[in-house]
């Protein structure tokens, strides 16, 4: 009885494995992970600066991240220079995935929101190397998991990562990616493996973009 | 043997193993492309040791389990409420059926799936799937047999024995 229980599960094991992916680059992906890996320590730690440079700034200015001239000027994009695409640096990722709609559907979270305030993250954690801030958005519309009106994502801070090898940019120096008013298309995981969306983040590589209509149609499209 | 020599003679074995593991496309390309990124941070130590094998299946084994331990606070057992343990005495109803296995499988706990696969898939002896594992070799018969204690008391034996 046991043999044939044994030989069962060496039949099922061997015919699952049947059914495996096609093996396609693996020692290019786990090149590019490890060049990943490389790279986010480098560009997240310029980034922290560039994070306390904003929230120092921000402080002095007797608001968060509020009152600035480079905010006011980013506030004042006009609907055609509104910007589109992925935010700054999402582009520039090494991303495991490409940016692709129908890939949202295995983002742990998407959604369409507006920026309403932004304050500290909350999924940092002790000898976290990442220091995102968290962001606050009034949904629009959910199109991948989460639910209700608000949300808080930690986020890349709105001064955006330097890219790797480059000094980052001091605050005012550039317009920030997003700023309270800001309407975008979020996608993104659960930090630490968690399973809610207080564990939630958000990066170029889980494809966050600025809102526009058509690529909110996309959205919406692949993930019906 | 060089790293990419490695991966072009061993990656597709990978990948079916973690396939197998996760049942989930996805996380089984994932889980193999962190375990082999992480032989390539070391690939000159795991290539002097001369046991790639060996430091993969760890990495990709550990890979898992950490996945699994870190949902473990959400994760819910397959609901068995389509699973009846066939009726020994009643052999018209003892339809052998893979997927009937494959439900109970589903209900293991990770580590005992996961002997269960190294032993019967990857085909490793106790000391292999210990090392693989990171536990002793006590430990795995003690998981493999109650692992397969488990799949007989689910009436899976019972049906195989039916099984023609």
């Amino acid at each position: 009885m046991t043999d044939q229980l044994e030989g069962e599960l060496r039949l099922l094991f061997a015919e699952e494995s049947e059914q495996a992916p096609a093996a396609v680059a693996l020692a290019n992906g786990a090149r590019r992970r490890v060049r990943q890996r490389r790279q986010s320590r480098l560009a997240w730690g310029a980034g922290a600066l560039v994070a306390a440079s904003v929230a120092a700034v921000a402080g002095l200015g007797g608001g968060p991240l509020n009152g600035s001239p480079a905010r006011e000027q980013a506030v004042a994009h006009s609907p055609e220079s509104r910007p589109t695409g992925a935010l700054p640096g999402g582009e520039m990722a090494d991303c495991v995935y490409a940016y692709s709609p129908p890939l949202l559907r295995d983002r742990a979270f998407a959604f369409d929101g507006t920026v309403i305030s932004i304050g500290p993250a909350h999924t940092d954690r002790p000898g976290s190397i990442l220091h995102v801030v968290g962001a606050t958005f009034a949904v629009s519309e959910w199109f991948v998991g989460g639910s209700g009106p608000t949300v808080t994502i930690d986020m890349t801070a709105p001064g955006g990562t330097p890219r790797v090898g480059e000094p980052p940019p001091a605050y005012g120096e550039l317009p920030p990616a997003y700023e309270i008013g800001s309407r975008l298309l979020v996608s993104g995981a659960h930090r630490w493996d968690g399973t809610t969306m207080a564990d939630a983040i958000a990066w170029g590589c889980g494809f966050t973009r600025y809102y526009d209509k058509s690529t909110a149609d996309s959205w919406r499209e692949a993930t019906r | 043997m060089s790293f990419e020599r490695y991966v072009t003679e061993r990656g597709p074995s990978l990948l079916r193993l973690a396939y197998v593991l996760t049942g989930d496309p996805h996380r089984a390309e994932d889980l193999t492309q962190t375990a082999l990124a992480d032989a390539y941070r070391h690939w000159r130590k795991v290539a002097v040791a001369g046991q790639p094998d060996a430091y993969v299946h760890r990495m990709l084994i550990n890979a898992h389990l950490n996945w699994h331990r870190r949902r473990s606070s959400t994760e819910r057992p397959t609901d068995l409420a389509g699973w009846e343990p066939a009726a020994a005495s009643d052999p018209a109803e003892g339809v052998a059926s893979r997927d009937q296995l494959r439900q109970v499988l589903a209900t293991l706990a990770p580590r005992a799936r996961t002997a269960l696969v190294l032993r019967y898939y990857a085909d490793l002896d106790d000391a292999g799937i210990a090392d693989a594992m990171g536990v002793s070799v006590s430990a795995v018969r003690a998981t493999t047999s109650r692992a397969l204690a488990t799949l007989r008391s689910n009436g899976v034996a019972a049906v195989l024995r039916e099984t023609p």
